[in-house]
């Protein structure tokens, strides 16, 4: 399917479940990897799949095309996911490993191309593991998910400039951590 | 340009290509005359870009629609008055409970009734009182009348 059209989305409002499935099959894909880049958790990405389509067919009678589909689905999976991860860190008072330099993948893995994707991989799980929510969502919606700044601001209701500030700090801390990581490694050759 | 600018501009705008093309020359104009942020520009590639354009979309799961569609398709709990569950509470109350709350009903209905018969009789007196001194108004008050025996309980009292 090439988009959504709008008689399918009013078809999906009066309840036509075939219509909503065709909305599901078209945007699964951006709501599911979302949730597993959030959460780094199959299960933990599901249950945050599933509550956003229950959100999104719950309350798309209210939709009234000021706004693009997209946007607004967009906008419920990454409201979900952030609070999904705030909620989860509270619940297991658990303060993210945001300093953990331990976690970065060794650099002297890197080989193969298989490996080297696997290395890759790694590093960037462990690289949204040291930021907070809302650095991570952007980092994902702009490295992975390839979004224009505009376009992670209207996802994320922010202004353009919150959107460069986030990256901006998300970025800065994984710079440092990896500088750090780099000092250990050479201390630890040097040893 | 200044160096610190220039990396603030490389970290977002330059290598995620959302900056104009006017920017984009300066920047590139001060990167040929600064080794220190060529560098830097060298390294926000190496570990801020590359390391994500290798990472491969996941596969939804299949499954992941049967349980939408399930809980699409349950049916929707309405909250209706249901009066056997409203007052399920009182099954739980223990008897002992219902013994002196039966106890304390029939106390206070006791003295509610007895205080009735006390408000009763004083109005009866009353009444009576008021009467005899009635009669006595209308007699003129002359010593016999108020002598006769007129029947009433204060008569029966002091004679």
């Amino acid at each position: 399917m090439l988009s959504i059209s709008r008689e399918l989305i009013l078809r999906a409002q009066d309840g036509d479940l075939e219509a909503f499935k065709a909305i599901y099959d078209y945007y699964s894909g951006f709501v599911y990897n979302i949730s597993i880049g959030m959460t780094r958790k199959k299960e933990d990405a599901e249950e945050i799949a599933q509550d956003v389509f229950l959100k999104v067919y719950r309350s798309l009678k209210s939709f009234e095309f000021n706004a693009s589909l997209k946007t607004w689905i967009y906008r419920i999976t990454v409201n979900t996911a952030i609070n999904y991860c705030k909620k989860k860190t509270r619940e297991i008072n658990m303060v993210f490993p945001y300093e953990d330099i331990e976690m970065l993948p060794v650099a002297e893995d890197r080989g193969k191309n298989e490996i080297n994707d696997e290395y890759n991989k790694a590093l960037v799980r462990s690289f949204l593991d040291m930021l907070n929510p809302d650095q991570r969502a952007c980092i994902i919606l702009r490295n992975i998910e390839g979004l224009s700044y505009q376009e992670i601001a209207k996802t994320l209701n922010v202004n353009i400039n919150t959107v460069r500030t986030r990256l901006k700090r998300a970025r800065e801390r994984i710079m440092n951590i990896y500088r750090k990581r780099g000092d250990k490694n050479e201390v630890r050759q040097g040893a | 340009m200044r160096c610190d600018k220039a990396r603030e501009i490389l970290m977002t705008d330059f290598i995620d290509g959302q900056i104009d093309n006017g920017l984009k020359k300066e920047v590139e104009l001060h990167l040929k005359t600064c080794q220190g942020c060529r560098e830097a520009a060298d390294s926000m590639r190496d570990v801020l870009t590359r390391p994500f354009s290798s990472i491969k979309k996941e596969k939804v799961p299949g499954h992941l629609w049967d349980g939408i569609r399930g809980n699409i398709e349950k049916p929707v709990r309405t909250v209706s008055y249901d009066s056997s569950k409203a007052w399920s509470f009182i099954r739980r109350i223990p008897g002992p409970v219902y013994a002196v709350f039966a106890v304390i009903v029939l106390i206070v209905v006791g003295l509610r009734l007895n205080a009735g018969i006390d408000r009763r009789n004083v109005n009866e007196y009353l009444y009576s009182q008021a009467e005899y001194m009635y009669s006595l108004d209308e007699s003129n008050g002359s010593f016999e009348t108020a002598n006769m025996d007129i029947g009433t309980d204060i008569e029966y009292f002091f004679l």
